[in-house]
């Protein structure tokens, strides 16, 4: 577990982190009271995109701002949800005139003070707003008991495609209906071979003793399903992939979108063999894959650990996530046809 | 001294919170410690962004009322600390200064009605009862206490160490308790045996409002 950092004052990692974010990526984003924006805002009258996350995940969520993604990300202390009156901020630059989503990854942080929020901009007036709880992570509750799961690595497909549905002038009513229809149909699985320290504090974010390797482990350490000694990558595959694809079920004649979250400090290498044995168990099932997308998304600093996502899509889905996008630290969509199949 | 022992105004508002500040920033790795073992490990730091915004903006206030101390604390928690924890003590603070509202200086029945308040509305937001091993177990056991003294007129410092002395003792009870509600509960058999970070919190709030309650302006 690697407890130096290169950093500044600890206390300043964040707005430090943010200014040079943004500096680096200004054709794109910009920081701005706290908040990161969009340098160009969105057409007016599109509905405007917030999300507030615990700093300490990134790329999630600053490098998720910009055309076909989030209007404004509200970034929190590290690991924490940031507080009501900077959501409020958030949603108030979004607002386009036709209304705010505010995403709320599952986590009783988040959830309290997307509740504040929408409390103090009711006594306000003005903007129309609106919440979407999501989740994905099957190690967190029971199936039947959805709703009582994390939000995970698999929001990854809803805020694609929510993001690129956002810009076609759907309405906040629908705009909510399809995030809820993306988040209903995805479903994430983590495995974890190492932790990390809190960067300020650097106390140990969950354990995990060497050469094991813990299942269903949360963003921040939180425990899930159980700890086995560290498998052989296939081994580990065909884990986790039993519990994903019976939770949903997916079936044979499904199309499915891939994520391979790196959660901080896994390989490209070690990411591709996960996913060979992945489309190996989807071909064998009968699911068919139209895209995978393997990196990070979201981190939780540098600990060794993965998460696969399936999003099943449809004809609409599969458009909406193939639409363009531009973020700090992604780009779907190119003017060359890539993953255009004749 | 001519002001009422049976009265905390602005200015004895001001001093307790400050207190409080202090003693937090003492304790901020004790926090961090006990929160490692069932969370991430960053209430004390978390903790300690709050009480940085609340000392300072404390300090600035000019002869205010005591409702304007607790709302300067609400909003220190609210967006310094953020989370839920700082939904639930920012949430506790701002119902407490609604409930001070503009009065000019606290009796020990409007401390008691104001930590009704608070334990209430920290209970609801958080779905959270006593015996969950959260921050309520400290607050519904310091509120208890507050009623009672109430109840037998006790001074509001009188009326204070009580609160205290029930805080620390509900924090305690957290030590055996299993979590099920906040990340605590992804802990499993982790936490047992060790004590609440947020009730910790509570009760060195507490303690240290007793101790400043008595010192002379």
């Amino acid at each position: 577990m690697r407890t130096t950092k290169m950093i500044n004052d600890p206390t300043a990692i964040v707005p430090e982190m943010l200014e040079g974010f943004a500096a680096a990526y200004s054709e794109t984003i910009r920081y701005e009271d706290g908040l990161i924006v969009r340098a160009t805002p969105k057409t007016a009258g599109n509905v405007g995109l917030v999300i507030g996350n615990g700093s300490g995940h990134e790329p999630a969520m600053i490098g998720w701002v910009g055309p076909g993604l989030f209007d404004v990300n509200v970034p929190g202390p590290i690991f924490t949800a940031p507080g009501p009156s900077k959501l409020v901020s958030g949603m108030k630059v979004a607002d386009r005139g036709a209304g705010v989503l505010l995403c709320v990854s599952n986590h009783s942080g988040d959830v309290l003070n997307a509740e504040l929020a929408l409390e103090d901009l009711e006594e306000e007036d003005g903007i129309d707003v609106d919440v979407v709880i999501l989740y994905d992570d099957v190690a967190s509750a029971p199936k039947g008991h959805e709703d009582e799961r994390r939000g995970s690595a698999g929001l990854f497909f809803v805020w694609k495609i929510v993001g690129a549905f956002a810009e076609t002038g759907a309405t906040l009513q629908e705009c909510k209906a399809m995030a809820e229809r993306v988040r209903d149909n995805t479903r994430t699985l983590s495995a974890t071979l190492g932790n990390c320290a809190h960067p300020v504090s650097g106390e140990a974010i969950g354990e995990i003793a060497e050469g094991q390797m813990a299942v269903g482990v949360g963003v921040h350490g939180e425990s899930g399903g159980g700890t086995i000694k560290v498998p052989s990558a296939d081994v580990a595959v065909d884990l986790l992939m039993s519990s994903l694809l019976d939770d949903l079920p997916f079936h044979a004649g499904d199309e499915v979108c891939v994520l391979v979250n790196n959660g901080g400090s896994m390989t490209l290498m070690e990411l591709s063999i996960l996913y060979r044995r992945i489309a190996q168990l989807l071909e064998g099932r009968g699911v068919g894959v139209h895209r995978a997308w393997l990196g990070p998304y979201a981190t939780t600093q540098d600990s060794a650990a993965f998460a696969i996502a399936l999003c099943r899509v449809d004809t609409q889905l599969k458009d909406l996530y193939d639409a363009p996008a531009i973020g700090g630290s992604v780009q779907f969509g190119s003017p060359f046809g890539v993953g255009e199949t004749a | 001294m001519t002001a009422s022992l049976d009265r905390l105004n602005g200015a004895d508002w001001q001093r307790l919170m400050l207190a409080a500040a202090d003693s937090l920033e003492e304790h901020v790795d004790e926090l961090s410690r006990l929160d490692a073992a069932l969370g991430d490990g960053d209430h004390g730091v978390n903790v300690a962004a709050a009480m940085a915004y609340t000392r300072r903006e404390t300090a600035a206030l000019d002869n205010p009322l005591p409702g304007e101390v607790l709302a300067v604390a609400a909003a220190g928690f609210f967006d310094e600390m953020g989370g839920a924890a700082g939904a639930l003590f920012g949430s506790f603070f701002r119902s407490a200064s609604r409930s001070f509202g503009d009065a000019s200086a606290i009796t020990t029945a409007q401390l008691a009605d104001a930590l009704d308040g608070g334990t209430e509305i920290v209970q609801r937001r958080g779905r959270s009862e006593p015996g969950d091993k959260t921050m309520v177990d400290a607050l519904s056991s310091a509120a208890a206490a507050g009623r009672r003294a109430a109840d037998e007129a006790l001074p509001v410092r009188d009326a204070l160490d009580a609160v205290a002395i029930a805080a620390r003792r509900g924090a305690e009870a957290t030590t055996d308790m299993t979590a099920s509600r906040g990340r605590a509960r992804y802990a499993e058999g982790k936490a047992a045996g060790v004590q609440d970070a947020g009730a910790t919190t509570v009760a060195i709030i507490f303690e240290a409002w007793a101790s400043a309650s008595k010192e002379r302006m």
